[in-house]
């Protein structure tokens, strides 16, 4: 007897269990040709969505929108044919022009140092991800809708100095990371859905559409053709990997503008990880007996004071950075560690620049990564976090300066939500979601450890092909 | 037409059953096949094959209640046996992938040169089946019988393809146990 046997013993089965898988509903649309989890290929997945609404001063207060009644007291929006249209549309760049420029990213990692501190440090012992770059994004487009002091509180965040080296910085982040070769994928979308009772600046939506390749929309956010159009949007940029969040997703009707960041990565493992074999994982919540799977190719280490990483390396599409605190150490508390964000940030393999003594002897020859499968989601209401990074005027209606965006609204506009969601993937084919590499030099010094068992809470982080990194989260559970 | 007009159609030896069965099963019977030989080619001849076969078949078979499983078992085991034995198919690595997960299931101290009955072997496995979910249970089928990939499984349920993989591979550990407890093996 043999498997090959048993496969053909599988004929027997029960007649009716055999015609009902038949006819199960396929639940899941295809979009846009893209599949979801791309076979032998896209492991991890991480996709990050970010939302923001500017309200009037006072909500509700309909009598102030600018000429949008008829005679009869309907709203002349209801009577529109055209429910949903484009106020601006981006120009994308040639393909040939978007390439890995080898930009610094200076700024943008003292930013992710101080965010991804900030709210991977909250919700001690759960599972987390975000994606700083779809936050980035978004901060650095509200920085272009602000003034003032509102818009220098964000600028500070994003450790720019003026409104110009932010945008510059923007652009050059998407035109350097945006990929699709059809297979691997790191997709930036950025889109503005306003209140068509409102008078906008129509400059401020063509240069968020030109350096920021944002598309504008205008309806009435009433309208659940409008809110309609908004979810295939969100469902379209994330491949309905995020529906669990954003399935029953509406506009608020007292919106001014609502605002989205997307964020989709997929790639697959440049080395092949083996079948199973069932290990226990020591999460937070207890011990789970769970299948882990081992890979020996492509994997490169670095073992620092508290903790060890191993890179696996995407094919052409960056890598995901598995970081290990040592026993005793939470990824919460290994968050404080400065060496660790010396070496997260070190996107240039240039290991010379640390301490010898930090990479002797800890370095492994051949070492194997053993892992379990992940696949979890967040939500963050974002603002608290940026409250406490030092963004309170724009969420403040008396301090908020929102006058780029709107005259309409002068002095009365201000966020009143701000929420990100991201979901990770990752299994023995690849990753969906955002992915980049970090150069991590293995030395060939003797052995110290052959194997990195994720076995208990750790950090993982998604690199892009350029070395930005995208997506960030704790494992602190196991399914 | 019903099932059991076709049926007895079969056994008035009319020629009019296989065209009848062609109309309301032939696209169904192509596509189990495609999905186990991925060459349409190969897939019509199966489908054919399984005309002829259930031509034969019926009588003494009578699958008044079951025609569409009856037809569904015909085709699998033909394209099964073309992949197994058509190198040019080039799916013997996906048989592979298939019967190294189902040794999974062989429980360790059962010999595995020992003959075994297939259809003792198959009644266990509908009684675990029958202990399972729902949704569970249509995922095992759809990837032993109708050998699809844990995407297609994935796409069609609308999971992930990492939840598809850890259900069926825990669904492989109990089975094995399943088969202990019951010493079939």
């Amino acid at each position: 007897m043999n498997g090959k046997d048993m496969l053909e013993w599988m004929n027997d089965l029960d007649d009716k269990a055999v015609v009902d898988a038949d006819i199960t509903p396929i639940r899941v649309k295809k979009r846009n040709g893209w599949k979801i989890g791309i076979s032998v290929a896209a492991g991890v997945l991480a996709v990050a969505l970010l939302t923001y609404v500017l309200y009037p001063y006072i909500k509700g207060k309909n009598n102030s929108k600018p000429d949008v009644t008829t005679g009869d007291g309907s709203s002349a929006i209801e009577t529109q044919v055209l429910k949903v249209f484009e106020m601006a549309a981006p120009v994308y760049p040639a393909s040939q022009s978007i390439k890995t420029t080898g930009e610094k990213y200076d700024e943008y990692l003292a930013y992710y140092t101080d965010i991804t501190r900030t709210v991977l440090s909250d919700k001690v012992g759960e599972n987390k991800v975000f994606s700083p770059l779809c936050m980035y994004m978004s901060l650095s487009m509200i920085a272009e809708t602000s003034a003032g002091d509102t818009r220098q509180q964000i600028l500070n965040i994003l450790h720019q100095p003026d409104i110009e080296s932010s945008r510059e910085s923007a652009k050059s982040i998407w035109l350097s990371n945006y990929m699709d070769n059809g297979e691997d994928k790191l997709l930036l979308a950025n889109s503005l859905w306003t209140n068509s009772g409102w008078t906008y600046e129509q400059g401020l939506m063509d240069l968020l559409a030109s350096e920021y390749f944002a598309s504008s929309f205008s309806g009435d956010p009433s309208d659940p053709d409008y809110s309609s159009a908004y979810r295939e949007w969100l469902h379209d940029q994330t491949d309905g990997l995020l529906d669990e969040f954003l399935g029953d997703a509406q506009l608020d009707p007292g919106m001014v503008m609502t605002l989205v960041s997307s964020v989709n990565f997929s790639g697959k493992w440049e080395g092949r990880f083996s079948y199973p074999e069932e290990g226990v994982f020591h999460g937070t919540s207890g011990d789970v007996t769970t299948p882990f799977y081992k890979s020996d190719a492509g994997i490169r280490t670095y073992t620092g004071e508290h903790f060890i990483s191993a890179d696996a390396k995407l094919e052409g599409n960056g890598s995901v950075r598995f970081i290990l605190p040592e026993e005793g150490m939470t990824p919460e508390q290994l968050l404080e560690d400065e060496e660790l964000f010396t070496f997260m940030n070190d996107r240039v393999p240039e290991w010379d620049a640390l301490e010898p003594t930090r990479r002797d002897p800890t370095v492994m020859k051949n070492p194997t990564l053993v892992m379990p499968l992940v696949d979890f989601s967040s939500g963050f209401d974002m603002k608290k976090y940026l409250r406490k990074m030092g963004v309170t005027d724009a969420f403040d209606n008396s301090r908020s300066d929102f006058t780029p965006l709107s005259k309409d609204g002068q002095g009365g506009l201000f966020i009143s939500a701000i929420e990100h969601d991201a979901r990770i993937m990752i299994d023995e084919d690849g990753c969906r979601a955002v992915a980049a590499t970090i150069g991590t030099i293995g030395y060939g010094e003797p052995n110290f450890y052959d194997q990195i068992v994720l076995d208990r809470p750790y950090i993982v982080e998604i690199v892009s092909e350029s070395g930005l990194p995208i997506f960030v989260g704790i494992v602190n559970n196991v399914e | 037409m019903k099932d059991g007009d076709i049926v007895n159609l079969f056994l008035a030896r009319d020629e009019k059953a296989l065209r009848v069965v062609a109309d309301q099963y032939g696209t169904r019977l192509n596509g189990v096949s495609f999905r186990i030989t991925r060459n349409m080619e190969t897939a019509e001849e199966c489908v054919n094959d399984t005309y002829l076969e259930a031509w034969y078949r019926i009588p003494p078979s009578e699958p008044r209640n079951y025609l569409q499983a009856f037809l569904y078992k015909i085709v699998r085991a033909k394209s099964l046996n073309r992949i197994i034995h058509d190198h040019r198919l080039k799916r013997q690595a996906y048989v592979d992938e298939l019967t190294t997960e189902l040794e999974q299931c062989i429980p360790s101290k059962s010999n595995i040169e020992e003959e075994m009955d297939g259809k003792v072997f198959a009644d266990a496995v509908n009684r675990f089946i029958l202990t399972q979910s729902d949704e569970k249970r249509k995922v095992f089928i759809r990837r032993y019988f109708y050998m699809d990939t844990s995407s297609q499984i994935a796409e069609r349920f609308g999971y992930s393809d990492n939840k598809v993989r850890t259900m069926l591979y825990r669904m492989r550990q109990e089975l094995k146990s399943f088969l202990e407890k019951e010493e079939i093996l």
